[in-house]
């Protein structure tokens, strides 16, 4: 039997400037996908996650259209992604553990164990600062290593990436990508890296589809 | 000239409506402050407590032991001795009355009520707002509840203390500047204060507290994308606040004090 797909789109129309997005996305499968500009690739992560609709097209996350469910449903859905994007960012009023913990403990939980496994987390993905920094202290790594703890303390099973490497040095953007590569792949979950730089797309080391150039997976 | 009261009529009608509509989604999401149900909820709802009921305490204390001062400098200046009993009654019926509640809400408005509405259009403007719906967490209960429930609380605690703050002023006054007696200025305050007094001055700091945080927060909520429309929300929060509790002070005069009389 087939498995379902994390993230189905049929079609997706998201941006004006880039070819509507065909994919069907699998547990463990990994793809880059390379937009036009910042702005497309914000568009495509909100159609995604079903913060905005599409334009046209189908999109379906984890089997379920976010629109047709409840708040409550849509959010509970939306707790099973990892997001790592700027535009995506951290609360600015807490720290970083604060941050980490927010998603992770909201539906209750036990704190100690989570924030034990929060500071572990940060220690696999090579964050070396203080977690009781906020994040207008935080350097641009730093903040997409805290970004990417909070995507994996969730547990998630679709990663979303939007423009990982960009403004980054070769050392730190090869220190991100080694983090991804050591904690992101052995969660098992499928991941998306949506880019719209045409130079960062290759260094993933996955597929990359062009949506200005119309290609599709 | 009439087309702009129309206008004003029709813009003040929807943005009651907008207000109303984000007091009752903010008071709906209520359970998530039970302890054990959203722990970073409840973690917010006591900073917000913090912040706007206990360190506002530093100013609205020595502001209250200046009114308090005053007014009984004033009615003893005007009748002089002989009438402390007197006294004691104008400055409870003053104080507890109308200065309280509303010097209380002007002091929040101006302190956490500006907070409010330019951290949550930072907010908005960083796009953390977004981000925080992103992943999986409902805005109106995160941010909204207890920034709402924790200044509604924190206004009416602080009501109290600026009335027990201007008694007590009126009090140090009368006895050293005045040498009246402090029983005797006691008996003036236990036969002006009534139950329906107090229950009024605590009523009203409630709703003040409701609606002012109700307003910054709609204020910093809808900033759009433009750094100019922070201290547009701040000052047009703080403006609109104002209005609502000298408003709201108004109506609520005329109800009890007015009215309620006849």
């Amino acid at each position: 039997m087939a498995m379902p797909a994390q993230l189905y789109c049929n079609n997706l129309s998201f941006s004006e400037i880039c070819a509507p997005l065909n994919l069907d996305l699998i547990t463990g499968e990994r793809l880059a996908v390379l937009v036009a500009d910042e702005e497309s690739a914000l568009e495509l992560l909100q159609t995604l996650v079903g913060l905005r609709p599409p334009r046209s097209g189908e999109r379906l996350l984890f089997t379920e259209t976010p629109e047709s469910l409840a708040p409550t449903a849509r959010r509970a859905l939306r707790r099973r992604l990892g997001i790592v994007a700027d535009k995506v960012g951290l609360v600015s009023n807490l720290t970083v553990l604060e941050n980490l913990l927010l998603p992770a403990t909201y539906p209750g939980g036990n704190l100690q164990q989570l924030q034990a496994a929060a500071l572990t987390t940060l220690q696999k993905v090579g964050f070396d600062a203080d977690a009781d920094l906020r994040p207008g202290e935080l350097r641009q790594l730093q903040k997409r290593q805290v970004l990417l703890a909070r995507a994996l303390l969730g547990a998630p099973e679709l990663l979303l990436y939007v423009d990982l490497l960009t403004g980054l040095s070769a050392r730190e953007r090869a220190a991100l990508l080694n983090a991804i590569a050591a904690v992101g792949e052995s969660s098992g979950a499928a991941s998306l890296f949506i880019c719209s730089d045409p130079a960062q797309a290759g260094r993933f080391g996955v597929d990359v589809c062009d949506l200005l150039k119309g290609e599709n997976p | 000239m009439l087309t702009a009261i129309g206008r004003w009529c029709i813009n003040l009608t929807l943005e009651t409506r907008t207000l109303l509509h984000l007091i009752v989604r903010s008071l709906s999401c209520l359970p998530a402050l039970l302890p054990g149900r959203r722990p970073p909820v409840l973690r917010v709802f006591l900073k917000q407590i913090y912040f706007s009921g206990f360190e506002s305490l530093r100013i609205i204390l020595p502001v209250s032991l200046a009114i308090g001062t005053a007014i009984i400098a004033q009615v003893m200046g005007l009748m002089g001795t002989g009438n402390e009993t007197l006294a004691a009654k104008v400055l409870v019926w003053a104080v507890v009355r109308e200065l309280g509640p509303l010097l209380t809400a002007t002091i929040v408005i101006a302190r956490s009520g500006a907070a409010i509405a330019t951290e949550l259009g930072s907010m908005r403007l960083n796009g953390e707002i977004d981000a925080i719906d992103a992943i999986g967490i409902p805005p109106d209960e995160y941010l909204l509840l207890p920034r709402l429930a924790g200044m509604t609380l924190a206004m009416a605690a602080l009501t109290i203390y600026f009335e027990a703050g201007a008694v007590l002023g009126g009090i140090l006054v009368a006895s050293y500047g005045w040498h009246i007696p402090v029983e005797q200025f006691f008996q003036g305050i236990y036969a002006a204060l009534t139950l329906k007094d107090l229950t009024v001055s605590l009523g009203k700091s409630l709703l003040f507290g409701l609606f002012v945080s109700a307003i910054c927060s709609q204020k910093g909520f809808h900033v759009s994308r433009n750094v100019t429309m922070i201290p547009r929300a701040a000052s047009g929060g703080v403006m609109l606040s104002l209005f609502t509790v000298f408003a709201l002070d108004g109506v609520a005069a005329l109800l009890v004090h007015g009215l309620g009389s006849n």
